[in-house]
């Protein structure tokens, strides 16, 4: 026997009503929280991932946390490789409200649905999500409409990438994580600000060039942090004492110092021993030398 | 027969050896135009630990420092055989 033909539950206003009220829902028992789109910034086609993507926008959307006694996944584990934290969550976002706040207004964004590797900053815990699942058919067409996405997330795992929304506490993920080297310049400037481009000419016959972004400049000491760096040939290099570091971008008046020291160093990895590894070697075996297992630090 | 205390810091000092043959490598990162964008130095530690110190280094302030999972990219270490012939 065929469905009573009477009686449907696709009327158009009636999923309009619902969707409405699903969106109410939303905003009164949701939060707020930033959605960053990721910029796919050199795609292998043959491994199949993007190791140096970057996010350089966020969009304030209520989303619902599904979780209400904590975070799901495996917690806080110790591995060999120190500690990790595998927290998961799933939010809850009106398919109406995402096309409004985000897609709408971010031309870089043309999927029509979110994707999966986009991040969503939750403030209130002050963590970054990484959506690793769409789920689009739950609830499962109720009035046979889908007012929903359900974003199943893991806890970001940064990795150096390039993050400039323009909101603070985001961009200070980079600041506290991001591989840095600080140069030492050889005078003060109150003109240098975060996000000043550094270039330091290696060799003028090639046409050689680090650059650098600055993320932080320290007036009292002349130390400036830098970070996502790299060189133009492809190659590895590193800036150099007695060099001309060059500053560019707003607010410059002065732009060439000299640099005269250079160290490094890695915020995210707090448990790496490389310097106690070299100072525990010390005066055992004699490094200067060549070795036959590759090309360890000269000293 | 093997008198009294003796320490010689060899297994340390073999570690640590064996750990600054790798201690100066880097992972670069490109862009589409083949400029690199991002070089990493990548961290190396030796893998066997006690928990609460590696708990109290990684996370010294919980709040901030859980802000994104630490997986960066890392080596670690460990001695696994000692043989004595």
């Amino acid at each position: 026997m065929a469905r009573n033909m009477y009686f449907t539950d696709a009327v158009r206003s009636e999923q309009n009503l619902y969707e409405d009220i699903v969106i109410e829902s939303l905003k009164i028992y949701g939060q707020d929280v930033y959605y960053l789109p990721r910029d796919l910034v050199n795609e292998d086609t043959i491994l199949g991932d993007d190791v140096v993507s970057s996010f350089n926008s966020a969009h304030v959307l209520e989303m619902y946390i599904e979780n209400t006694e904590g975070f799901d996944g495996e917690g806080d584990l110790f591995t060999r490789f120190g500690v990790e934290i595998r927290d998961e969550a799933t939010f809850v976002v009106s398919r109406r409200r995402w096309q409004q706040t985000v897609r709408k207004w971010d031309n870089e964004v043309t999927s029509v649905r979110p994707l999966e590797g986009d991040l969503i900053y939750l403030p209130m815990t002050n963590k970054i999500f990484q959506i690793t699942m769409v789920e689009h058919e739950q609830p499962f067409y109720q009035l046979q409409n889908l007012p929903v996405f359900k974003l199943r997330c893991n806890l970001f795992e940064y990795n150096d990438e390039d993050l400039d929304t323009g909101i603070e506490k985001i961009d200070q993920v980079e600041k506290d994580f991001a591989y840095t080297y600080i140069l030492t310049l050889d005078r003060t400037s109150d003109t240098i600000v975060p996000g000043n481009t550094v270039s330091m000419l290696l060799d003028s016959a090639t046409n050689l060039t680090m650059t650098g972004e600055v993320e932080k400049w320290s007036d009292s000491d002349s130390k400036l942090h830098v970070i996502h760096v790299g060189a133009n040939d492809g190659a590895y290099h590193t800036f150099l004492p007695t060099y001309t570091a060059t500053i560019t971008g707003a607010y410059r008046q002065d732009s060439d110092f000299t640099v005269s020291v250079v160290t490094e160093e890695n915020a995210i990895s707090s448990n790496e021993q490389n310097d106690e590894f070299s100072t525990g070697s010390v005066d055992f075996l004699d490094f200067s030398e060549g070795n036959p297992f590759g090309d360890v630090e000269g000293q | 027969m093997f008198g009294t205390h003796f320490y010689h810091e060899k297994i340390k000092k073999s570690v640590a050896i064996f750990g600054r043959m790798f201690n100066n490598i880097y992972v670069i990162r490109k862009n589409s135009s083949s400029q690199v964008i991002s070089q990493v130095k990548v961290p190396l530690s030796y893998a066997p630990k006690q928990k609460y110190l590696e708990r109290i280094r990684e996370q010294a302030d919980l709040s901030a420092n859980s802000q994104v999972a630490s997986n960066y990219l890392v080596c670690h270490l460990r001695l696994q055989v000692l043989t004595m012939t």
